[in-house]
């Protein structure tokens, strides 16, 4: 499984964001391949789950993409809370 | 680290704009020759292209830019405002403090800014920052948060 975190620039949110995930990951036992890019490039890039804030993730929003929308970046449990329900529960 | 990155942090009561907000607290990193006015320019058109993204937290804001967009050297900057400004007509994106990032490369800021995030992941932290009455204030804090 491949998880995109994505940001505007991917140099700023998106780094913070992929240790997150990793964190999170971790504690729920799922094993991703996790990675971290800016918009533009997350466009052409495959993946599984795209995450990231919801102001920019939503404009990978194309009903195809499985998008994870975060609205506080630093809010670990919401963080847990969203990877559960989008992967865990929904699939 | 954090606390070396992080330089010319200011307090101000109100801005007109997120704009200024941003032009504002990149001044001392313009002032002292780390940024080019083009990365200011950057940051906004960012914002103004793909929306008030930079809010990353309720009440914080990181505008950042690309490295060529401007950069000289690595550096931080934190403006506070003791009224919030408005990124966006959404109550979500109001933001008090204002960190600008400029980064060199993809790879030098990293350590400041997982240090920063763990800084910022505690709430208490944000409204400790905000309710900072001096810069004192707010450097005691982003000190311990440094090692």
């Amino acid at each position: 499984m491949k998880i995109l975190v994505v940001c505007g620039n991917g140099l700023g949110s998106s780094f913070i964001v992929e240790m997150n995930v990793k964190k999170a990951l971790k504690e729920l036992n799922i094993e991703a391949d996790v990675s971290h890019t800016d918009l533009a490039t997350s466009k052409t890039e495959p993946a599984d789950y795209y995450i990231g804030s919801k102001d920019i993730i939503e404009n990978l929003d194309d009903g195809n993409r499985k998008i994870i929308p975060l609205i506080n970046l630093l809010n670990q449990q919401e963080l847990m809370d969203a990877l559960q329900k989008q992967i865990i529960v929904e699939g | 680290m954090l606390n070396e990155i992080i330089g010319g942090i200011q307090i101000a009561d109100k801005v007109e704009s997120w704009q200024d907000a941003i032009e504002l607290a990149a001044s001392p990193l313009l002032q002292k020759g780390m940024i080019k006015e083009d990365y200011i320019d950057a940051m906004i058109t960012n914002i103004n292209k793909l929306g008030p993204y930079v809010i990353i937290a309720p009440h914080v804001a990181i505008p950042h830019a690309r490295p060529e967009d401007g950069v000289n050297k690595l550096a931080m900057s934190l403006l506070k405002l003791n009224q919030p400004i408005a990124f966006s007509e959404e109550e979500r994106h109001q933001a008090s403090l204002i960190f600008i990032l400029a980064a060199t490369d993809n790879q030098t800021h990293l350590k400041a800014l997982s240090q920063l995030s763990t800084m910022l992941s505690e709430e208490e932290n944000i409204d400790t920052l905000i309710n900072g009455k001096t810069i004192e204030d707010l450097q005691i804090l982003i000190d311990k948060y440094s090692e």
